[in-house]
C-alpha cells in the first residue's frame, strides 16, 4: 500500500460564527485561480507492442494524439527501448490542460529484456530530478510540473498470469510512480475468463508485495461504496477504439467484428469507462498529488541523504533526516568544533604533562648536581682540616724540638762554656 | 481564457488539439476544490497598530466572533507579538486562523526600535517555512503554514496625516508582507475630513515609496470589483461586537448620544469593504502573493547569504548535487584546516617549550661544570698544600734525624769525654 502522508491536525481552539464571515467563499477563488493557471498531467503508456496503447490513449481523451502528421511510435519500429514523449493543449469547458503523453516503445519487445526497464526508470528520476532542480534555485520562477503522474501498465491478455517481465517491471517502479496495471485487448476474454484473470492477477500482485496505486478513502460514504466497487474490478480491462460505428442508430467508439460490436464505452463489455472516469474525471489531482507528496518526496530524500552523508555512511539515524543538508552541516560543525575543543583540551593536558616532567627531571638533577657538589666540599673541607691538623701538629713539634734543640744547644754551649773555663783554670791534667 | 496563455503554452511544444467529445477534465478545479476543502484552509493575519486602536475589537467583528484577549495597558516596555490560532467554520469550508497582534506597538518614548519585532516575527515565519521546505525528509503536505498572509495597518484617525512611526513601519513591513492600511476609530471623522485624510495618505504612502498591497485586477472576474475598491484605499473602519436594534433588525453598531454608527452600514463606514476584499474575494490572492512574492524574496536573499548561487562562474547551471557538495568539501576543507592549524600550533608550542627547557639544561649544566672546576682548582690547591706541608715534614725528619745523630754522636763523644774525665778523676 503506497503511505499517504498523515495530515496532523493540532489540538487548537474553535470559535462558531455568529453570522456572514464569507471564507466560505474561499474554494471558489481557488477554483478560479485554478482555471486561470491551467493544468498539467503527464501520463506514462507502458506495454508490449500491439496492446493498443496509442488507440487507448486516442480513446481516453478523444482525440487523435497519433495521427496521420504525428505517428504514433509503434508505427516506427525500435531496436531498442525509447522513452517518447507528446505534449498535447487540450481545452474543456474553460479548462486547460496541458497533456503530455510518454510512450515506450520497443520495451519488451526484444529477445532479451532484462533492463529494458531502465530507460523508463531514466526518464522518470530524469523528471524528478529537472524539478528537484528548479525548486531548488536560488532564483525561482514558475516550476513546470513534467514528473510522471500516472503510469498505465498494458497486462497482455493472455488469461493465465502476470509474465515475469509484467512482475519485474511493477516491482521496479511501484516506489516511482503511480502504477496502474490494465488488461489490454480484454475483447480477446470472455466475461468468467476476464474475471479469473483478474484474481490471479491481484493475487499475484500481492504475493510480490507491488504496490499499485490505491484510491484513497473518502469521507463521503457513497463515495466510499463506489470506490469500493472500482477496487473490486482491479485491473480494469480496456478496449480501445478510434472508429465510431452505428449501433442502435447509436452511434458509439467501438470494435466491429463479425458477430458483433464490443462497445468501448459500455460497461458491460469493459471497463474503459471506469478508467476513463477514474483517471480523468475524479482522481486526476489525487494522482498528481501523491506523486508530490509521496514519490517525488522519496525521490527527494534519497538525493538528498546521499549529498549529505557522500553514501558513506548507512547507519544514519533517521532523526538526522528531518533536517535540511545545510543545518546537518551547521551541526556536524558545532560537533566537530566540541570535538577540536576536547582534542585541544587533551593535548594541552599532555603538553602540561610532559612539560611538568621534564621540568621535575631538571630539578631533580639540579638537585642531585647541588648535593654532590656539597659533598665534594665537604669532602674538601674535611681534608683541608686535616691538613690543618696535621700541619698544627708539625708546627707544634717543630717548635718543641726546635726548644729543645735549642735548650741541648744552650747546654751544649754551656758545657763547652765551662770546659773552656775548667780549660783555662788549668783543670786540664 | 486569455488567448495569450494558449499561445504561450502552445510555444512550450504543445500543439493544441481538438476534442471530439467530452473527455471530462473540466471536473480538474472541482477535484482540486474539494482536495483543498478536505485538507481545511489557513489564513494568519497580523495587525500592527497603537494600543487602543481597536484591533482586536476589529477581528472580532470581521470574523463575527470572540477572540481572546484582554485590552493591553499603555505601559509595555517594549514590542511583543501574540498570536492566537482558532479553527473556524463556514458552510463546509474550515479555515484555521491565526491573529497576531502587536501589543505595546507605540507606546514606548523612543519608538525606533518598535518596527524590529514585527520584522523579526514576520521573518521568523520564513524562516521556519524554510528549514522545513529545506529538510531531507519534509512533509510540506501537512505542515501547519505560519507566514502571515496579511498585515492590516492600523493608522490613528487624526484626520492630518500619516505619523512618523507608521512611515517608519510600513516602509519596512512593504517587501516582507501585503499591507492593508486601515484609517482605525473612523467614527471620529466627519465624511469630509475623512476625504483629505485618504488622500493625504495615500500621497505620503506614495512619495515615500510605501508599497501597500493592490487588489489584483488580472482575473476579468473580479477585476472590476478590485479596482474600485483600490480606490477606496485606505479603508476606513469601525468596529463593534455590540448590537443595537434598528429599526426591527439587531445590527452591529456604536451607539452615541448623537446617533448610532452602523458597522455594516456602507455609508457610515468601510467595513464591508475591508471584509469584501480581505476574506470574500481575495483571502486566496493574498496567500498567493505572501508565497510567490514575500516568501520567495525572503528565500532568495537567506540562500544568497548562505553563498549559494544558480550559476557557477561559467554561467553553467548548477544541479543542486553539484552545490551541495560543493558546499560539503568546502566545509570538510575548512574543517580539516582548522584541524591542521591547532596541531601545527601544538607543534609549535612543543618545540618552543623544547628549545626553552634544553637552554635550562644546558645552563644547569655549565654551571655545574663550572663549580667542579671551581671544585678542581680547590683541590688543587690542597694538593699542592699538602705536598709543601709533606716535603717540609720530611725536611724536618732529615733535620731531626741528622740533629739527633749528630746528638748522638756528641753524646757518645761527649760520653767518652766525660768517661775520660771520669776516669781521670778517678785516677
Amino acid at each position: 500500500m503506497i503511505e499517504r502522508p498523515e495530515t496532523v491536525v493540532p489540538s487548537i481552539a474553535q470559535r462558531n460564527l455568529e453570522g456572514y464571515v464569507g471564507f466560505a467563499n474561499l474554494p471558489n477563488q481557488v477554483y478560479r485561480k485554478s482555471v486561470k493557471r491551467g493544468f498539467e498531467f503527464t501520463l506514462m503508456v507502458v506495454g508490449e507492442s500491439g496492446l493498443g496503447k496509442s488507440t487507448l490513449i486516442n480513446s481516453l481523451f478523444l482525440t487523435d494524439l497519433y495521427s496521420k502528421d504525428y505517428p504514433g511510435p509503434s508505427q516506427r519500429i525500435k531496436k531498442t527501448v525509447q522513452v517518447e514523449q507528446s505534449k498535447v493543449l487540450i481545452k474543456e469547458g474553460g479548462v486547460q490542460l496541458t497533456l503530455t503523453i510518454v510512450d515506450t516503445p520497443g520495451f519488451g519487445d526484444a529477445v532479451d529484456n532484462s533492463n529494458c526497464w531502465q530507460p523508463v526508470i531514466n526518464y522518470i528520476d530524469s523528471k524528478c530530478e529537472d524539478f528537484l532542480n528548479a525548486e531548488s534555485r536560488v532564483n525561482r520562477r514558475s516550476m513546470p510540473d513534467n514528473r510522471v503522474h500516472c503510469c498505465l501498465y498494458f497486462i497482455a491478455p493472455s488469461g493465465h498470469g502476470l509474465k515475469p517481465l509484467d512482475i519485474e517491471f511493477m516491482k521496479r517502479l511501484h516506489d516511482k510512480v503511480n502504477v496502474i496495471p490494465l488488461i489490454a485487448k480484454a475483447d480477446t476474454l470472455t466475461p468468467e475468463e476476464c474475471q479469473l484473470f483478474k484474481k490471479q492477477i491481484m493475487k499475484e500482485i500481492q504475493e510480490h508485495k507491488i504496490k499499485i496505486y490505491e484510491f484513497p478513502d473518502t469521507e463521503d460514504d457513497e463515495d466510499n461504496k463506489l470506490i469500493r466497487k472500482i477496487k473490486e474490478k482491479m485491473p480494469l480491462a480496456v478496449v480501445g477504439s478510434n472508429v465510431v460505428i452505428e449501433v442502435n442508430g447509436k452511434k458509439v467508439r467501438g470494435r466491429q467484428y463479425p458477430w458483433g460490436v464490443a462497445e468501448v464505452e459500455n460497461g458491460e463489455h469493459c471497463d474503459f469507462t471506469v478508467l476513463r472516469n477514474m483517471l480523468i474525471r475524479t482522481h486526476m489531482q489525487d494522482l498528481k498529488d501523491v506523486t508530490n507528496n509521496v514519490h517525488y518526496e522519496n525521490y527527494r530524500s534519497k538525493k538528498l541523504a546521499a549529498v549529505t552523508c557522500n553514501g558513506v555512511d548507512n547507519t544514519k539515524t533517521k532523526g538526522q533526516l528531518t533536517k535540511s543538508p545545510l543545518a546537518q552541516m551547521e551541526e556536524e560543525r558545532r560537533e566537530h568544533v566540541m570535538k577540536m575543543k576536547k582534542m585541544e583540551a587533551e593535548m594541552e593536558q599532555v603538553f602540561e604533562m610532559k612539560v611538568k616532567e621534564k621540568k621535575q627531571k631538571l630539578k631533580d638533577s639540579e638537585a642531585e648536581l647541588e648535593r654532590r657538589h656539597e659533598q665534594m666540599k665537604r669532602n674538601l673541607e674535611a681534608q683541608y682540616k686535616e691538613l690543618e691538623e696535621k700541619r698544627r701538629v708539625y708546627e707544634d713539634e717543630k717548635v718543641n724540638w726546635e726548644a729543645q734543640q735549642r735548650i741541648l744547644e744552650q747546654q751544649k754551649l754551656d758545657a763547652s762554656k765551662t770546659m773552656e773555663k775548667n780549660k783555662k783554670k788549668g783543670k786540664i791534667f | 481564457m486569455a488567448s495569450t496563455e494558449i499561445a504561450r503554452q502552445a510555444g512550450e511544444g504543445a500543439r493544441a488539439v481538438p476534442l471530439a467529445g467530452h473527455v471530462g477534465f473540466d471536473s480538474m478545479p472541482d477535484q482540486l476544490v474539494n482536495k483543498s476543502v478536505n485538507h481545511g484552509f489557513c489564513f494568519n493575519i497580523l495587525c500592527v497598530g497603537e494600543t487602543g486602536l481597536g484591533k482586536s475589537t476589529l477581528m472580532d467583528t470581521l470574523f463575527n466572533t470572540k477572540f481572546e484577549g484582554e485590552p493591553t495597558q499603555h505601559n509595555q516596555p517594549g514590542v511583543t507579538l501574540k498570536s492566537n490560532t482558532y479553527e473556524l467554520q463556514e458552510s463546509n469550508v474550515r479555515l484555521k486562523l491565526t491573529v497576531v497582534n502587536t501589543v505595546g506597538f507605540g507606546d514606548q518614548i523612543n519608538k525606533e526600535d518598535s518596527y524590529k519585532s514585527i520584522v523579526e516575527f514576520i521573518d521568523a515565519q520564513f524562516e521556519a517555512y524554510l528549514q522545513e521546505e529545506l529538510k531531507i525528509k519534509r512533509t510540506l503536505h501537512s505542515y501547519h503554514d505560519t507566514r502571515i498572509h496579511a498585515c492590516l495597518y492600523f493608522i490613528a484617525p487624526t484626520g492630518h496625516s500619516l505619523k512618523s512611526l507608521d512611515l517608519v513601519t510600513m516602509k519596512k513591513l512593504d517587501s516582507k508582507v501585503n499591507i492593508i492600511p486601515i484609517v482605525a476609530k473612523s467614527d471620529a471623522i466627519s465624511k469630509s475630513e475623512l476625504a483629505k485624510f485618504k488622500i493625504k495618505i495615500t500621497s505620503e504612502l506614495v512619495s515615500n515609496g510605501v508599497q501597500i498591497y493592490q487588489f489584483p485586477t488580472d482575473d476579468e472576474s473580479v477585476a472590476e470589483i478590485n479596482s474600485t475598491m483600490n480606490s477606496h484605499l485606505p479603508f476606513a473602519v469601525v468596529g463593534s461586537t455590540e448590537e443595537v436594534k434598528i429599526g426591527n433588525k439587531m445590527v452591529k453598531a456604536r451607539q452615541y448620544p448623537w446617533g448610532t454608527v452602523q458597522v455594516e452600514n456602507e455609508n457610515h463606514c468601510d467595513f464591508v469593504k475591508l471584509r469584501e476584499m480581505l476574506i470574500r474575494v481575495n483571502m486566496e490572492d493574498l496567500r498567493e502573493q505572501t508565497h510567490t512574492r514575500h516568501y520567495e524574496l525572503y528565500r532568495r536573499c537567506k540562500l544568497e547569504e548562505m553563498g549559494f548561487k544558480d550559476t557557477d562562474p561559467d554561467s553553467k547551471p548548477f544541479s543542486l548535487q553539484e552545490t551541495y557538495e560543493a558546499k560539503r568539501n568546502e566545509f570538510m576543507g575548512e574543517l580539516q584546516k582548522k584541524e591542521e592549524e591547532m596541531r601545527q600550533m601544538f607543534v609549535q608550542r612543543v618545540k618552543e617549550k623544547e628549545a626553552e627547557l634544553k637552554e635550562a639544561e644546558k645552563e644547569l649544566h655549565e654551571k655545574f661544570d663550572r663549580l667542579k672546576k671551581l671544585h678542581q682548582d680547590e683541590k688543587k690547591k690542597l694538593e699542592d698544600k699538602k705536598k709543601s706541608l709533606d716535603d717540609e715534614l720530611n725536611m724536618f725528619k732529615q733535620k731531626k734525624t741528622a740533629a739527633e745523630l749528630l746528638q748522638n754522636q756528641a753524646q757518645q763523644a761527649g760520653g767518652s769525654t766525660t768517661l775520660k774525665r771520669d776516669k781521670e778523676r778517678k785516677n
